[in-house]
């Protein structure tokens, strides 16, 4: 099993958690966003990932990806050993409505429940994060983003997008 | 008229029927007013579906090996790609048919595949697509769609027979084909649409009021009880899911049976973000018995009962805690013979629930084949799919 390294990128509009460096979270849902959404939306289903911090680097970095359907994913919960689990993210697949861009009801209820942040990558390309105490905020929109959507909140289409609507 | 059965009244008055008293109450008049036990139990017979007599050893011998464990297997089918979603499966004497969705044209849905043991299959080929497959009495019923037409076609082989059509409103999607009485209905988000046998022309149409608000993406369980006079409809769509109403197709009257949004802000049974896999009639009156499974991010389930006046929880099953208290997932139900006796599925087996305790649990090992095979188990149908396997995606179905 390989892990992504973690990236220490500084960001200030990242609020610090307690234990933590400032903004590699961010930082590292960012990447971690980047790498996966395109792919989510290109396949219109759900990735799921978490967010670790590593004590002995000082570093946030994630496991790897799982997937599930358009509607639905299972929580990666097997961080490495020796390591923290930070915050659970996840993606929303292809545009199918309004609604993809935003957080369910579920996931308010599951970030709820574990008392945990969570991260979303959105067809629209925004990453947002939900503080688990009913506070959302839009922490990025450079994330690829679904030519579908018509609040797309930039141009970054999905690599080999274009191959897939060629092959309809 | 039935007006103390109006879910409009209903609806007004809900809140005066918290009491035992009054819920009781409401019990005995739908009771009462519904006609009869023997409506009842017309119910729980078809709920459960009837297996063909063939005593397990000899029909095992027939597929030239001994029974399977616990279960039979009765056929294996590699006729259904393994990355179409099974939707919906009936039989009817020891013809299984099988809606799944057309992967290669979703804005298509829906096509049938035929089984049968020892007879080759046949996939129904027709134009539009298939929106529901479900028995009615001895006969399989499907809904297909082309355009803003509907029909109502009986499965009778390879070429179904038209027994009917309609135009439906642009604003109302059709969920699935009921019949109220001895009438032939299409039900969708907007109206009833009852067919004229033999005709393109609706016979009436009765606006749902209100009128039902669902994803375009969601799949919908649709279950008739009463003989068609109440009807539930459910929906399945992960995280997206958005809760269970029920309809009195007497006169429209849609009532939200879900009206919080989440089993957590409320003590609800049935939460508007419940993901409802699976329902059947129950043996009691007017109600059904609802299976509830989701995976979005832990995995939580629960059977739930649904009547008129209001849900309560049937069972459960704590799984082992991470960070919070998850629950089994259920895919699928099936009402048993007596009061508070169920079957569920869950992702790996079937368990027989008996006054609220599980009474055995069948674990549902298909052989180790690709493709889709046919388990008997407990006098019930189970279609296992040997690979293909997907989170939040059970890989069985339950035949109805």
């Amino acid at each position: 099993m390989t892990w992504f390294g973690g990236c220490r990128a500084s960001s200030a509009r990242w609020p610090a958690l307690a234990s933590a460096p400032p903004s590699d979270q961010f930082c590292t849902s960012n990447v971690l966003c980047s790498y996966y959404n395109g792919d989510s939306i290109k396949h219109n289903i759900e990735y799921s990932s978490a967010i670790y911090y590593d004590q002995k680097t000082g570093t946030y970095s994630y496991a790897p990806a799982s997937t599930g359907s358009s509607d639905k994913v299972d929580v990666v919960t097997n961080v490495p050993q020796g390591t923290d689990y930070a915050a659970g993210i996840h993606s929303h697949g292809a545009y199918e409505g309004s609604g993809n861009n935003e957080f369910s009801t579920d996931d308010h209820e599951a970030a709820e429940a574990t008392g945990e942040e969570a991260y979303l990558a959105t067809p629209n390309g925004s990453l947002l994060r939900y503080d688990n105490q009913g506070h959302e905020e839009e922490v990025s929109t450079d994330l690829p983003s679904d030519p579908n959507d018509p609040d797309r909140k930039n141009t970054n289409t999905p690599n080999g997008y274009l191959d897939k609507a060629c092959a309809k | 008229m039935r007006s103390c059965f109006c879910l409009a009244a209903r609806t007004r008055a809900l809140s005066r029927y918290s009491s035992p008293v009054l819920r009781s109450a409401w019990r005995v008049a739908v009771a009462l007013l519904l006609g009869n036990a023997a409506c009842s139990r017309r119910e729980t017979a078809a709920a459960v579906p009837v297996i063909a007599g063939i005593p397990q050893q000899s029909a095992a011998a027939q597929n030239g090996g001994p029974p399977d464990g616990d279960h039979e297997l009765k056929w294996t089918t590699r006729d259904i790609p393994k990355l179409a979603e099974l939707r919906q499966a009936v039989r009817s004497g020891s013809r299984v048919w099988v809606l799944a969705d057309r992967l290669w044209a979703p804005e298509a849905t829906g096509m049938v595949v035929s089984f049968e043991k020892g007879r080759p299959s046949f996939r129904v080929q027709l134009e539009g697509a298939i929106l529901d497959l479900r028995r009615l009495g001895d006969d399989v019923m499907a809904l297909r769609r082309d355009g803003s037409t509907v029909e109502v076609l009986k499965m009778n082989g390879a070429r179904p027979q038209s027994l009917g059509c309609a135009q439906v409103e642009e604003n109302s999607r059709p969920l699935g084909v009921i019949s109220v009485g001895e009438n032939l209905a299409v039900l969708g988000t907007a109206s009833i649409v009852y067919i004229e046998r033999g005709s393109c022309v609706a016979r009436a149409t009765v606006p749902l009021t209100p009128a039902l608000k669902i994803r375009k993406a969601s799949r919908v369980v649709v279950t008739p009880v009463s003989n068609g006079r109440v009807v539930y409809v459910g929906t399945s769509l992960g995280e997206w899911s958005e809760g269970l109403w029920v309809v009195d197709t007497l006169n429209g009257v849609v009532a939200s049976l879900a009206t919080c949004a989440t089993v957590r802000r409320c003590s609800e049974p049935i939460p508007a973000s419940a993901d409802i896999r699976g329902s059947a009639a129950d043996t009691q009156a007017a109600c059904a018995i609802v299976a509830i499974g989701n995976t979005h991010w832990f995995p939580r389930g629960r059977l739930a009962r649904a009547c008129p006046w209001g849900t309560e929880e049937v069972w459960k099953k704590e799984l082992a805690p991470w960070r919070d208290s998850s629950t089994m997932p259920l895919y699928g139900v099936a009402a048993g013979n007596s009061p508070q006796a169920y079957t569920v599925l869950t992702h790996d087996s079937l368990l027989v629930l008996k006054d609220g305790r599980v009474d055995h649990e069948v674990p549902l090992r298909p052989p180790p084949l690709a493709g889709l095979h046919e388990l008997e188990v407990e006098g019930l149908t189970v279609l296992v799919r040997a690979v293909g396997q997907d989170q939040g995606k059970p890989d069985a179905l339950l035949v109805q």
